[in-house]
């Protein structure tokens, strides 16, 4: 085969068959490692050096990838183990490590996670950190949670997760008292920091008190005043620890909490819930009526005004999105809020991918495909990577991908737009500075699809049809 | 051919801020990526070749598609290929997985060299990349180019120059 007939052939049915039967190698792979969720969740506490213990050269990827995202500096810092602690173990880099970051960044917490490298040689990172305590390297009372996130099992999501969990459980031991009346929400690992912020927003406005675990929308969204902060805001320790004595815990996403909601279930004593992501009008109007519900506030006129303009918004664009045919990827909580607002759109997810799913993520979403039309001709792919995805946009093509940066070579081959939503975003800007979720993130999203569909017509427009209206 | 281990090929007799000629420069601390890192970016972008990279998630999934090139030809380099090494994979060796990755990117993508690149977990549970690349070079004419700069060997900068000597077509005895 020449060049051109392999262009052609990849394109083609009989390659798909081929391409999915491949199992030993993984092609343009839409998932990180758990490190990079472990500090990404570090990130959101208030004064919290990040710390990986492991080889350096996975932090330089991490902070260089969450910077590139962000547009922000992103501190953390590495044991740099070489071959010698890869032999010896790595008890000398992490008492040095500790001493150093404790010393040189002055920071509140160190939370600490692992590369591969540490969790194959089996470090025993509790016996070592009680060792920096006893050498007097590290103050005894100086708060260090540490989570074991090695990259060759899960994905950043379960990172996320591992972390939290770790710095929820130190910081809350014996902090058990009364009541405090306030709702914990853990925002997941999502990307698109002004989530935060919006449901900050809402909650504000519902005159509900809140701790936010890992709020990073200060951190990865600073000012430009001239001045380098090294922390330059997240959730404070005092507040962590009191979450333990709040009425509620809500997870804003399913998988990149379990762990954490698990461990709340079991030893806060409250009720702890996790939801999809409230991405569209409905999971947005479920998202406040489970906050109603468990504090007893009323949703006040101008949340209800604002839902109205949401719904205005929906109804303006409807024919830019109703009836068209979207492939999706990304992590499973994502993907659930996209779908969930395309069926509310009547858009028709055709393929939807996830490469960090689960089964019980294909169950769910299975039961949310049915209960619409426009979920009939969905296709569900879990553990697939890109190059799959680029397979079915070949044999089985739709009009746009939702999904991340790395399907940007996908959608080119395909002729079809992409549009940003999820980690990474390396080539746009401020879209992390934007709510998906919430009243407001239906009136974005709705904006970005439909806007980009009627600028795809206008490109590919001849002078004739060229106009003004649309 | 070959060097007896990494000071050796640090050595930079002909830089005039090396003031110990027969000696390595001094390592750098902090700051810098790792020997991987540094190897993939010198030889990514060579474009018509395939770069697959041995080893968890962590070493494609934060760095494919990373670096341009200005080719108008091939973009078989941008293609991030790993083995995706899982906790089974580390108990029980993954030199099979390795293999029928290549095999399967000889078959289907039918490319002008493939590079492998070790990464840290192979490297300490200690699989024969090379004799890998070397077996299954002999079942095809494409060649395949173990590059061995696992993470921990050092910094980016010794990445750069191991990658060098592999396009020098020297193997490094590194470890």
């Amino acid at each position: 085969m020449n060049c051109a007939e392999v262009a052609e052939y990849i394109n083609t049915k009989e390659y798909q068959e081929l391409n999915f039967k491949r199992e030993t190698l993984v092609i343009n792979p839409p998932k990180a490692c758990q490190p990079l969720g472990a500090i990404f969740c570090a990130s959101g506490f208030e004064g919290t050096l990040p710390f990986v213990h492991g080889s350096q050269g996975c932090v330089a990827y991490f902070r260089n990838n969450l910077s590139r995202h962000f547009r922000e500096p992103f501190s953390a810092v590495s044991t740099s183990m070489t071959e010698d602690a890869a032999v010896f173990g790595g008890m000398n880099n992490l008492i040095e490590g500790l001493q150093n970051g404790f010393t040189l960044y002055k920071p509140k917490m160190i939370a600490i996670s692992t590369s591969c490298m540490a969790e194959v040689i089996g470090d025993d990172l509790n016996s070592f950190v009680i060792k920096a305590r006893e050498l007097g390297t590290i103050p005894k009372d100086f708060p260090i949670p540490f989570a074991h996130t090695p990259s060759f099992v899960g994905s950043h999501i379960n990172g996320y997760d591992n972390m939290l969990k770790a710095i929820i459980a130190h910081l809350t031991q014996g902090k058990k008292e009364k009541k405090n009346g306030k709702i914990n929400i853990i925002p997941g690992f999502d990307p698109h920091v002004a989530n935060i912020r919006e449901i900050k927003r809402m909650l504000n406005l519902m005159g509900v008190e809140y701790i936010i675990l890992s709020d990073s929308s200060d951190v990865l969204d600073s000012p430009q005043n001239g001045n380098f902060e090294m922390y330059p805001g997240g959730t404070k320790l005092e507040d962590t620890a009191d979450s333990i004595n709040g009425v509620a815990t809500i997870g804003l996403q399913k998988f990149s909490t379990m762990q954490t909601i698990k461990l709340i279930q079991e030893s806060f004593g409250h009720e702890g819930l996790s939801i999809y992501p409230p991405l569209g009008i409905k999971a947005t109007d479920g998202f406040l009526m489970k906050i109603k519900r468990l504090t007893g506030r009323s949703i006040p006129e101008e949340l209800e005004r604002e839902r109205g303009r949401a719904v205005d918004t929906a109804t303006d664009a409807h024919q830019y999105i109703h009836g068209k045919r979207f492939a999706v990827f990304g992590d499973p909580d994502e993907v659930f809020g996209i779908v969930n607002f395309l069926l509310e759109m009547g858009g028709e997810p055709v393929h939807i991918l996830t490469a960090t799913g689960t089964k019980q993520f294909g169950d769910e979403i299975k039961v949310l495909l049915d209960s619409s039309p426009y979920g009939k001709q969905a296709n569900l792919y879990i553990g697939k990577d890109l190059w799959h995805l680029r397979s079915l946009l070949m044999t089985e093509p739709v009009d746009m991908l939702i999904g991340d940066s790395h399907g940007k070579w996908a959608a080119r081959d395909a002729g079809i737009p992409l549009v940003r939503i999820g980690y990474p975003i390396f080539d746009r800007v401020n879209l992390h500075r934007y709510p998906t979720i919430g009243y407001q993130g239906v009136i974005n999203l709705i904006t970005w699809i439909a806007n980009t569909f009627i600028d795809e017509v206008d490109r590919k427009s001849d002078d004739a049809h060229f106009e003004l209206l649309r | 051919m070959g060097f007896a281990n990494t000071a050796e090929i640090l050595k930079e007799p002909a830089c005039n801020l090396n003031h110990q000629p027969d000696r390595a420069c001094e390592r750098p601390r902090g700051g810098e990526s790792c020997a991987f890192d540094g190897a993939f970016i010198v030889l990514n972008p060579i474009t018509d070749a395939a770069h697959l990279i041995h080893g968890p998630i962590a070493c494609c999934g934060n760095s494919y598609e990373g670096r341009g090139s200005l080719s108008s030809g091939s973009r078989l380099y941008r293609y991030g290929f790993t083995t995706d090494m899982t906790e089974m994979d580390i108990v029980y060796g993954s030199e099979g997985k390795l293999k029928e990755g290549i095999e399967y990117i000889v078959k289907r993508y039918e490319p002008s060299a493939i590079f492998v690149y070790s990464t840290c977990i192979p490297g300490i549970t200690g699989e024969d990349v090379e004799a890998v690349c070397k077996e299954a070079k002999k079942r095809t004419i494409v060649p395949v180019i173990p590059v061995i700069a696992p993470g921990f060997l050092g910094h980016k900068n010794l990445g750069n120059r191991l990658a060098g000597e592999v396009l020098l077509g020297r193997s490094c005895w590194i470890m």
